[in-house]
């Protein structure tokens, strides 16, 4: 079986072969055999060698967090026919995208209008969780066609926030 | 490392019955720990968000003080000494933060009849505002930053001083703190704007618009020098904490000693820093803040009225509890000074540990708390503000936890720092912990060479490369999970079938499933 794997913002080829808790195969240009057992829910065990990795790892989207000890990785399996991973933070539609919450947080402020004109990476919204500002920033250039929130609202992670076309 | 004895005199009953606790978080179960093992009932406030949190579960009682929002609950001052006063408390501490600092707050604990654990409100109010700490400062022969105080500031004053002094300056609000009414100044032009916003800004926030202006100096290093002086007046320093690597305005690892300052400077700043307490008319543990120049010169900054966040680094060389001795003088207790004066043993480490997620611009992360792994071992401490399964709110301070260790010698500590946090898992929220690691293994950092711009640069730099034996175990891992996904990991893969399979738990293919990977 062979794979793209985006890591560490580094896209590499992983060819493995699975026979039982064993995989065998080459990453990158590395020979690789390991064992692999599953330890609850939230943690895997990986023997590489004469290491044994203790890896906890969480989802976001499609991407896997992974908790290797001395390292935090980023992963993401690439779509063979798309070449890219879907469901990022930001609607996908063509034309029109979405502007979603990452973080659940309250609106402090609204610094655009539906109608306004915007470039990409200018600020939509500022958003405060934890005594910190952060700005939203538009992912493309457009025109605001769809504002969902009013300063002082609080709004979950995922929440549409509005929407640039 | 406990290694030397509590130099506040001992005495066999406990100095209270019941100390409420008006914090939250880690300081707050911090406190309550030392409250128990002094045999005191302790007594924790939470807000509606907070019913179930740590510090509301390890206490002896807890009583709710409002709704989730701090303004109406850990600020709330008449129902916070309602609590006290129902719960029968004797005394209140108000660990960091909140009303931790607040004159008004002490003196109300006082018209209650509760003792504040803390300095008195005079001297609060002395320390408060920065000219009249200034002044008096200077008077007691400890070095202020180079600046320029005058009655109605005139942008033109400032330009004539800056033209001597040199740019760059800074605009500073004299009833100041945490950075509002601030603004640094690189050239003349900037100056009438700065001077205005930092005039409206300290009018806002603290209701009184007057302004000086110091030297701004960068690079510079925070080292601050902790003290415990007791009411009769018996002040001991404990030794000087390096705070220096900070992102806006905020710590995120301290250490002690510092690795810039000898012997003859430490006594130096520890002279400053109980001249600077008794100026202040000063009682309780309290830290004098000091700023180094480029040149390897000392100013004096601020007097932090408070037990500080990063506290147990100088616990851990000294050997003694601050909270203890916190408690102990408010009681009346006098300092019992060790003939030789206390010096610190081997080195400490701290890092802060934040729900933030420092591989995204430091973004809060608030969520819950699904998997909670402290480190173990000898000369580790882990001072926690959560457990697994709990709730990490928006509403408060992101501290998760610090992670505080002990060695020998620096190499030492940040060995076992670097061990430690390779230990400790988070999952649920994103946390600080990568950024903890990527400190701990950078030569920079290492050599000691640490200062205000530090982070900066050390973000600027691209974070070494992923080795082949980490990138190996991170691919299988991936391919492991993704195997084994409920959810299809691509739609429309046509190469194998494997990806496309879903509803397979790992434990079900290892109960005799056909392996889905086949003999390609």
């Amino acid at each position: 079986m062979s794979l793209e794997v985006r890591i560490g913002g580094r896209n590499r080829r992983v060819d493995l072969r699975r026979d039982g808790d064993r995989y065998r195969g080459r990453v990158g240009k590395r020979s690789v055999e390991a064992e692999v057992t599953e330890r609850g829910p939230y943690s895997l065990l990986i023997r590489l060698g004469k290491r044994t990795f203790d890896v906890t790892f969480d989802e976001a989207g499609t991407t896997l967090l992974l908790d290797l000890g001395s390292r935090q990785v980023a992963v993401e399996i690439m779509d063979p026919l798309k070449g890219a991973a879907e469901g990022t933070g930001i609607g996908m539609g063509r034309g029109r995208r979405e502007v979603r919450a990452s973080m659940p947080g309250k609106v402090v402020a609204v610094k655009v209008k539906v109608g306004d004109e915007v470039d990409k990476g200018q600020g939509l919204i500022i958003l405060e969780a934890m005594k910190m500002e952060n700005e939203v920033a538009s992912p493309c250039q457009g025109k605001v066609v769809e504002l969902e929130v009013t300063p002082g609202q609080t709004v979950e992670t995922g929440s549409l926030l509005a929407a640039v076309e | 490392m406990p290694a030397q004895r509590i130099r506040v005199r001992k005495s066999s009953r406990p100095p209270y019955r019941k100390v409420l606790i008006a914090n939250r978080g880690e300081i707050a179960a911090r406190v309550i720990r030392t409250c128990r093992r002094m045999g005191i009932t302790s007594v924790a406030i939470c807000s509606e968000a907070d019913r179930g949190a740590l510090h509301a579960r390890i206490a002896d009682e807890a009583r709710l003080v409002g709704p989730a929002p701090s303004a109406q609950s850990y600020l709330n001052l008449e129902a916070i000494l309602a609590a006290a006063r129902q719960s029968g408390a004797d005394a209140i501490h108000p660990g960091y933060g909140f009303l931790s600092e607040n004159p008004e707050f002490a003196e109300a604990c006082r018209r209650a009849g509760l003792v504040f654990i803390g300095p008195g409100p005079a001297s609060m109010r002395k320390l408060g505002n920065k000219i009249q700490a200034r002044r008096r400062m200077a008077t007691a022969g400890v070095p202020v930053v180079p600046g320029l105080e005058k009655k109605g500031l005139q942008e033109k004053q400032v330009r004539d001083w800056a033209r001597k002094a040199g740019y760059p300056i800074l605009l500073k609000a004299a009833a100041g703190g945490g950075g509002r009414g601030m603004r640094i100044v690189r050239q003349s032009e900037e100056i009438g704007p700065a001077l205005a916003t930092a005039r409206s800004e300290a009018r806002t926030a603290f209701g009184d618009d007057t302004i000086f202006v110091e030297r701004y100096l960068e690079p510079s290093r925070h080292i601050e020098v902790q003290v415990l002086v007791d009411s009769q007046g018996n002040g001991i320093a404990l030794g000087e904490r390096e705070c220096s690597l900070q992102r806006r305005h905020q710590k995120l690892v301290e250490e002690t000693p510092s690795p810039v300052v000898t012997e003859v400077t430490r006594r130096k700043l520890e002279r400053w820093a109980l001249s600077a307490c008794r100026a202040a008319g000063y009682t309780n543990a309290g830290t004098v803040e000091f700023i180094r120049d480029a040149e390897g010169r000392f100013y004096f900054l601020e007097i932090n009225a408070r037990l500080q966040v990063e506290h147990p680094v100088t616990e851990m060389v000294m050997g003694i509890d601050l909270v203890e001795a916190q408690i102990r003088i408010a009681a009346g207790e006098p300092l019992s000074m060790p003939r030789k004066g206390l010096r610190p043993r081997g080195w400490a480490l701290e890092c802060r540990i934040q729900a933030e997620d420092s591989e995204n611009r430091f973004r809060p992360s608030p969520g819950r708390i699904r998997l909670y792994r402290p480190p173990e071992g000898p000369r580790i401490r882990v001072d926690s503000g959560v457990a697994e399964g709990d709730e990490v709110s928006l509403f408060y301070d992101s501290l998760l936890a610090k992670l505080i260790v002990w060695g020998r010698d620096r190499e030492s500590a940040i060995r076992t720092m670097a061990g430690s946090l390779a230990e400790f898992r988070i999952l649920g929220v994103a946390t600080t912990l990568p950024f903890h690691r990527r400190v701990m293994a950078d030569g920079e950092f290492q050599r000691g060479e640490i200062d205000t711009g530090y982070v900066e640069r050390l973000l600027n730099r691209e974070p070494p490369e992923l080795d082949d034996e980490l990138e190996a175990v991170a691919m299988v891992a991936a391919l492991h999970l993704r195997q084994r996904g409920e959810r299809p990991l691509t739609s429309g893969s046509s190469s194998s079938g494997a990806w496309t399979l879903s509803g397979r738990h790992g434990q079900q293919m290892r109960g005799g499933f056909r392996n889905p990977w086949g003999q390609s």
